[in-house]
């Protein structure tokens, strides 16, 4: 899958929707950064191949607030557990929407809807996928990774369905 | 002014919100919906004036919601899409289908209310605003001969405001210079449906004189002159400007006039270009600013 200006893209969106300055650089993807407490999927579909594929987000609590908090415009104390799953799914939503959808004047992929996982169900699919790319926001002890699945497999043991 | 929300996601529900209460609408109600259902649902018993809607839902799409409620025949309902959808397919469907815009995610606060300022300020409000104006009218403010104003007046209505800027009365300005977005205000007397007089202000007046009045810097007033937009601000103290001007339109004849309406118009507008060639009275001055550049103001008594 080719990608265009995706570190740009999740730049600026963490931006507008939390109003932070916090780069995003392709790199490998990072064990520490897995080590999150919010992990979301957000479906593409059909690819040219007929498979499906996905943006993938991991992070972090104290990220996850902060995004919630600003998005909500509530103080962190006052945020329920739903609201952070709003938030988050909607900031994998938005960090999807930067892979290129129009392929061909004939196929334009799809996003589906975010869904939250587990970070079992998260790990077993990072195994199976492909993964095309991968983008970490470092600062200080906090990450924030997004990774592109070229191909996304969703073993039987991962207990989930896509939401498309 | 009627807002309905539609999204699956309550912290964009709550973003855009946001934005629509800084708009600085007076009255303002705001329903939200989770889903197309839901949004249907709301319709039964209450009509916005604007629905701004997600693509990607459970259920029905915003697409699919937008043909629901066009098959209701709810056209007089706008519909602006706020989505991830980005496809140029997609996208020119949503237009085909009658959606007033499409504010891609992720969009800032200036974008999103520019959006909405242009769907509820155009010209299609416009027409009906003005629905008039293009009558024969006897009134009083009406004679051949009139002059809606002056330009030593104008400079000192300004200048009451502490902006310093030469004025001057030029030549009609000819219909091909007339570029769009403009600021067009609609002057009626009291009780009256009647448009007695119209003003055109261009994208460079509207945004020296209500730049000057939002006390923004040269550099802001350039970059909404070079992006084509006013922001909220400028928008609102041109409003007031044109307001302010009614007082001296209204010493051209008997009548008491005062600013009905006022639009960022974006559209090609035929009626004021009847107008311009079929009024009873017309005004055009220059606006100069040093640090900025010129625009024009043209009044009409209609």
């Amino acid at each position: 899958m080719h990608l265009y200006a995706m570190e740009e893209h999740l730049t600026k969106t963490w931006q507008m929707l939390v109003g932070e300055d916090l780069s995003f650089s392709a790199q490998a993807i990072c064990s520490q950064a897995l080590l999150a407490q919010h992990y979301f999927v957000v479906t593409l579909h059909p690819t040219p191949s007929g498979h499906l594929a996905g943006v993938g987000l991991a992070i972090a609590e104290q990220d996850a607030r902060k995004l919630t908090s600003q998005m909500f415009d509530l103080p962190e104390s006052e945020l329920s557990a739903d609201d952070i799953a709003d938030a988050c799914g909607e900031l994998c939503n938005v960090f999807a929407s930067g892979v290129p959808t129009h392929i061909t004047d004939q196929l334009t992929l799809d996003l589906g809807l975010p869904s939250r996982l587990s970070h079992a169900q998260f790990l077993l699919i990072l195994a199976a996928s492909t993964v095309s790319g991968s983008y970490i926001a470092h600062q200080q002890d906090r990450h924030i990774q997004v990774i592109i699945f070229e191909t996304l497999e969703v073993p039987a043991a991962a207990g989930w369905s896509p939401a498309t | 002014m009627r807002f309905l929300i539609v999204d699956d996601s309550r912290a964009v529900q709550t973003i855009i919100r946001r934005i629509l209460e800084k708009i600085g609408y007076r009255d303002i109600e705001l329903k939200t919906a989770l889903n197309g259902d839901e949004a249907l649902a709301t319709l039964e018993t209450w009509k916005p004036d604007l629905i701004l809607t997600d693509w990607h839902m459970p259920g029905m799409t915003g697409l699919e919601l937008l043909q629901t409620i066009r098959q209701l025949g709810m056209h007089d309902i706008k519909v602006g899409f706020v989505t991830t959808e980005s496809s140029a397919r997609h996208i020119e469907e949503a237009v085909r289908n009658g959606a007033a815009f499409v504010v891609t995610k992720p969009f800032n606060t200036e974008i999103l209310t520019q959006a909405v300022l242009s769907v509820l300020q155009d010209a299609d409000s416009l027409e009906g605003a003005i629905e008039t104006a293009a009558e024969p009218n006897t009134s009083s403010v009406k004679t051949a001969t009139a002059s809606p104003t002056s330009a030593a007046e104008i400079a000192r209505l300004l200048s009451l405001s502490s902006i310093i800027c030469k004025v001057e009365s030029i030549e009609p300005v000819p219909i091909d210079r007339i570029k769009l977005p403009y600021v067009f205000g609609v002057y009626s007397s009291a009780g009256s449906k009647a448009v007695d007089a119209v003003c055109l202000m261009d994208l460079n007046a509207a945004a020296m004189i209500g730049g000057a009045l939002s006390n923004l810097s040269a550099a802001e007033v350039k970059t909404a002159i070079s992006s084509l937009t006013l922001n909220r601000d400028i928008f609102e103290n041109s409003k007031s400007f044109l307001s302010d001007l009614a007082e001296m339109i209204s010493r051209s004849g008997e009548k008491r006039l005062a600013l009905s309406s006022c639009h960022l118009v974006q559209k090609p507008f035929e009626k004021l270009y009847e107008l311009m060639r079929n009024n009873y009275g017309r005004a055009d001055f220059s606006i100069s600013f040093a640090a900025y550049g010129d625009g024009f103001i043209t009044i009409l008594l209609s």
